[in-house]
């Protein structure tokens, strides 16, 4: 069994009336790529905050490599590194004294810093612009900046916080493969995202947060299963009897319809030849269709299913 | 000592910003002191005068010989259109007309617009000229009613308008023209290029240092906020000590004086003032202003101080509103001590510690307002430690 790096107990964290955190709980067990998804406002930074002891909270208890994490845990904070969301460099320095500055509040020795520095600059892939200012970077560099001084002085533990929020896809990809990358190399990763398809991709293990409270967790493969829902058949079609969808409807596994003038949506839970049973009742009414569509369930029907409202269209 | 390097290069970065002014502050100096060395040479200005004696008389050739004194006579020319040229192309600054009767009327002290001038601009000299011919023509008249003749009138008057009145511009280092005066004088000009170096450079660095997302990886870190403070406090010390004693060490060498005795207190009072432009932009970069605003800030700070407290105009010369409110200022402290080493105010050792009592009060004052305004802050914007 591998040991808990962090372990939250029921947390509370209120803004005056607000409940920002509501009996919130979580362990992370060490070489996980742990994954906190939620909409904005759900609370994941306010975790994440608390986690780092720069919010008082209310209720509850943190631990973290098994020892309770107070403001003044200097040697704890020493084996975190943190990539924020906004890109935190000093604009006044190069690429390189910026990893350096940011590497050296942890390490103080020097032939060992520069050896962490060159690691860090080979493994975001920045060789060729380690002279260059902040201003001289692309957004996806930047991007890639901002992750090399949270991980310079190579940390057991990495925080990311919505680290690909306005990156282009390739930097995305490749942000997303570095961090599997440092969680080969022995990390362990705690990713906040919004994003579901990220979060799906890479958490080997996911906690679904809506209004500061935990509504889910597990691996993916298991928070689907939480579900009825298992397919999703989508179906263009322009002219749909009620007698018809009524009999797609009675079909088994088939628990839900909807129909709105072009598209016909078939939700099914279980069983294995949904779309054959389903393709099969609109020829026998000979009835001409488009395109055809089967989905398996994201994160978003678990969300969706869970909570009422989809992922996407959630507000802070 | 990584935040402490860090922030060095942080500041040389900064530096630039504030190149532009020590640039205009050595330019305006060498300026002033050359300014200063041709304003003490005196020449009478020559002008070129055409004199068209209608009347030909004794009186009016020793009117003629007379503006032909300390001026240049130039030939009446044979048509009006060359003189029209030559006074447009500036070969000919005045004509004067002695009319026909001229003699006659000044016998008869009918001396009313007499004499005719014709010129094309309205300088000083022409106007000077103009007046000193009518003294000449009022002498004369004022001669003549004394029972002398015309003959002897005129030249009387001539006698007496002759002679030249010695001009001597006194000024507040007259006879002081020492090493130890010149090194004073340029500490006197040093607030404001402290003012601006300091402020234009520390603040926005500080600002740097502390934007919110910097901060935030920083509380990640291990490293520990007293130790973070300091580093960054050791840093300014050191940028700011260096920023004076550069300037000290320019100044004392372009004066040629040896700082001894009194000048020490002058030294002081230069460190203190430094000083307060340190604590002054810590206090400025906790409001975390843009560049545009600090930048503003700085002139705004800089020229006020320097025009109200008697950095640029002399305080003896500073109306007595004016001082009342510059009497809150540390500038006019400043330059309180610098008048009593100059000599201008009698030196009380009582006022002078007094006046760096008073700058030092405001270097407190700031440093109490930063550390409340970062508590305010931290308090109520940043989040606050757990004590849990």
């Amino acid at each position: 069994m591998k040991p808990t790096v962090v372990k939250i107990d029921n947390l509370v964290k209120r803004y005056g009336e607000l409940v920002a955190l509501d009996h919130f709980s979580l362990e992370i067990k060490e070489g996980e790529i742990f994954g906190l998804l939620g909409p904005n406002g759900s609370g994941k930074t306010t975790t994440i905050n608390c986690l780092l002891s720069l919010l008082t909270y209310d209720k509850g208890e943190i631990e973290v490599f098994g020892q309770e994490m107070k403001p003044t845990s200097y040697d704890i904070k020493g084996e975190i590194g943190v990539i924020m969301q906004n890109v935190a460099v000093l604009d006044e320095l190069t690429v390189r004294e910026n990893i350096d500055y940011f590497c050296g509040l942890y390490i103080t020795d020097k032939e060992k810093r520069k050896a962490c520095v060159e690691d860090a600059i080979r493994f975001v892939g920045l060789e060729d612009f380690v002279k260059f200012r902040p201003q001289k970077l692309s957004g996806g560099l930047l991007r890639r900046l901002n992750i090399a001084c949270g991980i310079a002085h190579k940390p057991k533990l990495i925080i990311l916080d919505e680290p690909t929020v306005a990156v282009d896809p390739q930097s995305r990809n490749r942000i997303l493969e570095g961090i599997q990358e440092l969680n080969r190399q022995g990390a362990t990763i705690i990713y906040t995202s919004h994003y579901m398809e990220e979060v799906e991709q890479i958490c080997t293990r996911i906690a679904i947060m809506d209004k500061g409270r935990k509504i889910a967790e597990g691996t993916k493969d298991e928070l689907k299963g939480m579900i009825r829902n298992t397919e999703s058949v989508s179906i263009e079609i322009l002219d749909l009897p009620d007698n018809v969808r009524e009999k797609i409807a009675s079909l088994p596994h088939v628990y839900e319809t909807e129909y709105d003038g072009t598209k016909l949506m078939v939700r099914c839970t279980g069983g294995r030849h949904n779309l054959i049973r389903i393709l099969a009742v609109l020829q026998e009414a000979e009835l001409g269709f488009g395109r055809v569509f089967s989905e398996l369930p994201t994160l978003n029907d678990v969300f969706l299913e869970i909570t009422g409202t989809a992922l996407r269209d959630s507000k802070e | 000592m990584q935040v402490f390097n860090a922030f060095l290069r942080v500041l040389r970065s900064k530096f630039g910003a504030s190149a532009i002014y020590i640039v205009l502050f050595f330019i305006v100096g060498i300026i002033m002191t050359r300014t200063n060395s041709a304003d003490n040479v005196w020449e009478k200005t020559q002008l070129a005068i055409v004199i068209e004696d209608n009347d030909n008389t004794p009186e009016s050739r020793m009117l003629a010989e007379f503006v032909s004194k300390g001026n240049k006579i130039v030939e009446p020319f044979e048509n009006d259109d060359d003189l029209t040229d030559a006074m447009y192309y500036e070969r000919v600054d005045s004509v004067m007309t002695i009319p026909e009767g001229y003699a006659k009327r000044l016998a008869s002290g009918d001396t009313e617009e007499l004499i005719t001038h014709r010129h094309i601009h309205d300088s000083y000299s022409v106007v000077n000229v103009r007046m000193l011919i009518e003294k000449y023509v009022n002498s004369v008249e004022a001669y003549l009613k004394l029972g002398r003749t015309t003959e002897e009138a005129s030249r009387a008057a001539a006698e007496a308008l002759a002679n030249e009145a010695e001009v001597t511009i006194l000024t507040e280092s007259e006879g002081n023209d020492t090493p130890e005066n010149d090194l004073l004088m340029f500490l006197r000009y040093m607030p404001y290029i402290l003012l601006c170096v300091i402020l234009n450079s520390l603040c926005p660095a500080l600002i740097a240092m502390n934007k919110k997302d910097i901060r935030f990886r920083t509380d990640c870190s291990g490293i520990r906020p007293h130790s973070y403070t300091m580093q960054l406090f050791g840093a300014s010390a050191v940028y700011v000590g260096a920023i004076w004693l550069v300037f000290l060490v320019i100044g004392t060498l372009m004066s040629g004086a040896m700082v001894s005795g009194r000048l020490w207190l002058a030294v002081a009072n230069s460190l203190l003032f430094a000083l307060f432009a340190a604590v002054l932009s810590l206090f400025v970069s906790e409001f975390s202003p843009s560049s545009t605003v600090v930048s503003l800030l700085t002139q705004l700070v800089s020229l006020s101080m320097c025009f109200l407290c008697g950095i640029f105009v002399d305080q003896a010369l500073l109306g007595s509103g004016v001082e009342t409110v510059s009497r809150f200022l540390p500038a006019y402290w400043y330059i309180r001590i610098i008048r009593m080493l100059g000599g201008d105010i009698p030196f009380d050792s009582g006022e002078a510690a007094l006046a760096l009592g008073i700058q030092a009060g405001y270097v407190l004052m700031f440093v109490l307002l930063t550390m409340m305004v970062r508590r305010t802050r931290y308090v109520n914007v940043v989040p606050r430690k757990a004590t849990a």
